[in-house]
């Protein structure tokens, strides 16, 4: 018996007004993720990837399509950029996911007699930034914002992470380190992550499922079967990206020559 | 904000003060050589002395005290008004386009032109000097703060959304502190205009007052009381701006900045 998948997006669709013009940014995109699993949605720029993750964020309504989640459902959201408000310590930042609205039926973690003051200073523990509670963003580096961006996700104590991007404003060796911080506490932690990213390796080092997207459609999709942790200078690692990066190149090309009149 | 070095602050502070001296200095040495007419324009020492009597018989802080209580009352009403309504308008559009021909003709109006209505309506106590200071300050709260409000960037909105905060929290966490430095420069600017307006608020039917001293000064042809009731008013009105800086210096980190810099 198959299991059922904790969501399943079903033909969604989105259409944007831009000068004008209609901008279709998802055009009937579907894709299930099973409980647990972290899924990696790949593309080019523009092709509605971060359309989809604020679709399942609940911060855009889709036009059409269904978006489907076999339980609770409570999502931490990292963006691009870590978004921290500049008024606010890094603890008080990270203090702000607790504020927010309960989950319905939210089933509670062993964590849940734990007062707000040692969640915070648990959540800071688990990305490193157990030193720098006080600090204001300002004073942070770019890896170390992120961090406290994570910490500020995992607070919200999610079913689902939903990542946008959230590595690529980094330089190539935080970026690397961060990597490997995420991949190991979402495996702890037992979470479902979404990705959104235009790195490749990226997404083959953290995902089970690479989704190739174009033109808002789920263009292919990539199981990734490599053991953990992925060796990004091994042969089936390299092999897995180029399969990948030669499959998008052919589907841009594709789609492009369909769409020439 | 890092503080600046005392030996900097100390140069400017010389230089703010260099010109002014360097007037006055001229001022008293052409007063002193019988260049100018007296009774226009007494010497600096006399308006001094002048000062000092008003200032050791209680005469001049009686009319400051009077003064500086309309000043506050009527910023405190125009504040405690326009701040929440800046809000309204920034969460109800249609509030606000309702809202926009009648308040754009009421800013284009000078306070000082209603004074005779105010005076009508409201006869010739406190309410008309008030209605003036709370007219002339409104608009530079109510406006900076609108624009604080809707300049806040979205991405901040969307975080706030995308953590589930209500509207409370995300009003005192993520709206009120992004829009600050606008709604402080407001305060400031509409702190100005009530003081600006003081002295139109005082002209008409008042008895005591910075205003009424000047032209009470100016009936009785004391032009030197006219000056130190000016410069009462000129030393004030920079006394509490500055205290207003310093409030904003405590409120946000670099108070000469128009916004919060986001960490990217």
């Amino acid at each position: 018996m198959t299991e059922t998948p904790f969501l399943r997006v079903s033909s969604l669709s989105k259409t944007f007004n831009s000068e004008g013009k209609t901008v279709r940014a998802l055009d009937g995109f579907s894709l299930e993720a099973a409980r647990g699993s972290f899924t990696a949605i790949a593309g080019a720029s523009g092709c509605g990837k971060t359309t989809f993750l604020k679709c399942a964020a609940g911060l855009e309504t889709p036009g059409s399509g269904e978006l489907h989640f076999s339980g609770p459902h409570k999502t931490g959201v990292m963006f691009q950029d870590p978004r921290l408000l500049p008024w606010l310590t890094v603890e008080e930042n990270v203090r702000l996911a607790l504020e927010g609205k309960p989950a319905e039926n939210f089933a509670p973690g062993p964590q849940q007699g734990l007062s707000r003051a040692s969640e915070i200073a648990g959540a800071l523990a688990m990305v490193g930034l157990e030193g720098r509670a006080k600090a204001y963003p300002r004073e942070l580096s770019g890896g170390m914002a992120q961090r406290a961006s994570l910490a500020r996700c995992l607070c919200r104590k999610p079913q689902l992470l939903l990542l946008d991007e959230p590595l690529s404003a980094l330089d190539a060796f935080t970026r690397k380190k961060l990597r490997l911080e995420l991949d190991s506490l979402r495996r702890r932690l037992d979470l479902t992550a979404i990705l959104v990213t235009h790195d490749i390796e990226e997404a083959v080092f953290l995902a089970d499922n690479v989704v190739l997207m174009h033109a808002g459609r789920a263009a292919a999709l990539f199981p990734v079967t490599l053991p953990v942790p992925r060796d990004c200078r091994g042969a089936a690692f390299q092999e897995l990206c180029e399969e990948i990066t030669r499959a998008a190149e052919t589907i841009a090309k594709t789609i492009t020559e369909e769409d020439t009149p | 904000m890092k503080a600046r070095p005392w030996k900097a602050r100390t140069g400017d502070l010389f230089l703010y003060a260099a010109l002014p001296c360097l007037l006055i200095a001229a001022w008293q040495g052409l007063s002193r050589a019988g260049l100018l007419n007296s009774y226009l324009l007494p010497s600096p020492h006399k308006i001094l002395v002048t000062a000092g009597k008003l200032l050791a018989g209680g005469e001049l802080a009686r009319h400051a005290g009077v003064s500086l209580l309309r000043v506050w009352a009527g910023f405190f009403i125009s504040a405690f008004c326009a701040l929440p309504l800046a809000l309204l308008f920034h969460e109800i559009p249609l509030l606000r386009k309702l809202f926009h021909g009648l308040f754009e003709t009421v800013r284009a109006v000078p306070p000082l032109a209603l004074i005779p209505l105010l005076i009508l309506w409201l006869g010739i106590g406190e309410a008309p000097k008030l209605a003036v200071i709370v007219l002339a300050s409104f608009f530079p709260v109510f406006m900076s703060a609108q624009s604080g409000f809707d300049s806040m960037d979205g991405r901040w909105l969307e975080l706030s959304r995308s953590l589930e905060l209500s509207f409370p929290r995300h009003l005192r966490s993520v709206l009120i502190p992004a829009a600050l430095p606008q709604i402080i420069t407001g305060l400031r600017l509409g702190f100005g205009y009530a003081w600006r307006a003081l002295l139109g608020a005082e002209l008409f039917a008042s008895s005591s007052g910075l205003g009424y001293l000047i032209t009470d000064s100016q009936a009785m042809a004391r032009v030197d009381k006219v000056f130190a009731g000016i410069i009462a008013i000129g030393i004030l009105g920079v006394s509490f701006d500055a205290l207003l800086r310093l409030a904003a210096a405590r409120l946000l980190p670099d108070p000469e900045s128009s916004g919060w810099a986001a960490h990217d």
